[in-house]
């Protein structure tokens, strides 16, 4: 059934032909240059997996910058006491000026 | 001897012998493949060269075509990566066929009203359907032998071949009448 895809297929790009032989034959019998070991680990194709790395990469972000982002900002002025009870000094200040 | 234990042996006619053998169909694969004339011989030229470097990696002589294939393709779809960001109309494939000469008006009227069918319809699939039916009906591997070469499950080589016919046949009936994609 298809040979008669490959038929016409090959019909159609009858006038394509590889041409470089030569060119092939020529680089075959030469060593391979430093040049060219560069430039085959230059475009060596590496596959990195995309799931394994995200997922490290959002472990370590919540792991270190999380922390930071999500830590409950403690008032800056020292313990006050008040009737017997203790409380921040910037937190009275704020109320009282709130209550003028 | 067979060829693949020719080229292991480093036979200077074993590599000629392999060019000859292959070329033509890899260079028509890769056309279909990349659509750029140019860019397709490139291809099939840097897929011998590896290919006999690396001859040694090759475990079953029987599997040289296929292994030839897989190459190319690897190196098909790398291209294809690299310009997956660049414009590529369909013009430039006709511009690359407007260059070619016949001496015979007749064969070219011939020849450009069918590269309105198949050919052209081939190269105007999706890339992912485009190689399986390339590998299925040009190169005419099995199932089994696409899938060692994409090297992609079962399952899904079946499934791009299955849609990749109903695209075709889809413009195939736009702009011309080969049933053979109809099953």
């Amino acid at each position: 059934m298809n040979s008669n895809v490959k038929k016409e297929l090959d019909y159609e790009l009858r006038d394509e032909h590889f041409a470089s032989k030569e060119i092939v034959l020529e680089k075959n019998s030469q060593p391979v240059t430093i040049k060219e070991r560069v430039r085959d680990l230059w475009n060596k194709e590496i596959e990195i997996p995309v799931v394994p790395l995200a997922t490290s990469i959002v472990i370590a972000l919540t792991m270190t910058v999380v922390p930071y982002t999500t830590k409950t900002p403690q008032p800056k002025s020292g313990i006050v006491e008040i009737d017997g009870s203790y409380y921040w000094q910037d937190r009275v200040e704020e109320l009282r000026e709130n209550a003028d | 001897m067979e060829l693949a234990q020719r080229l292991k042996n480093r036979e200077e006619a074993a590599f000629a012998d392999v060019v000859d053998t292959y070329g033509d169909e890899l260079k028509r694969g890769c056309l279909l493949m990349v659509r750029d004339r140019l860019l397709a011989e490139e291809i099939v030229q840097d897929t011998f060269v590896q290919a006999f470097r690396k001859i040694e990696q090759l475990e079953d002589g029987s599997k040289l075509k296929s292994w030839l294939t897989s190459i190319a393709f690897n190196k098909c779809r790398s291209e294809l990566r690299k310009r997956k960001w660049k414009f590529f109309s369909f013009d430039e494939y006709e511009h690359h066929f407007e260059n070619v000469h016949y001496d015979d008006p007749e064969s070219s009227i011939d020849a450009y009203s069918r590269r309105q069918t198949l050919s052209r319809a081939l190269m105007g699939l999706k890339q992912k359907h485009r190689e399986v039916l390339i590998l299925f009906y040009y190169q005419e591997y099995s199932i089994e032998e696409i899938v060692h070469i994409l090297d992609a499950k079962t399952s899904t080589i079946k499934s791009r071949l299955h849609r990749g016919r109903q695209e075709m046949q889809k413009k195939l009936e736009e702009g011309g009448d080969f049933h053979e994609f109809e099953r």
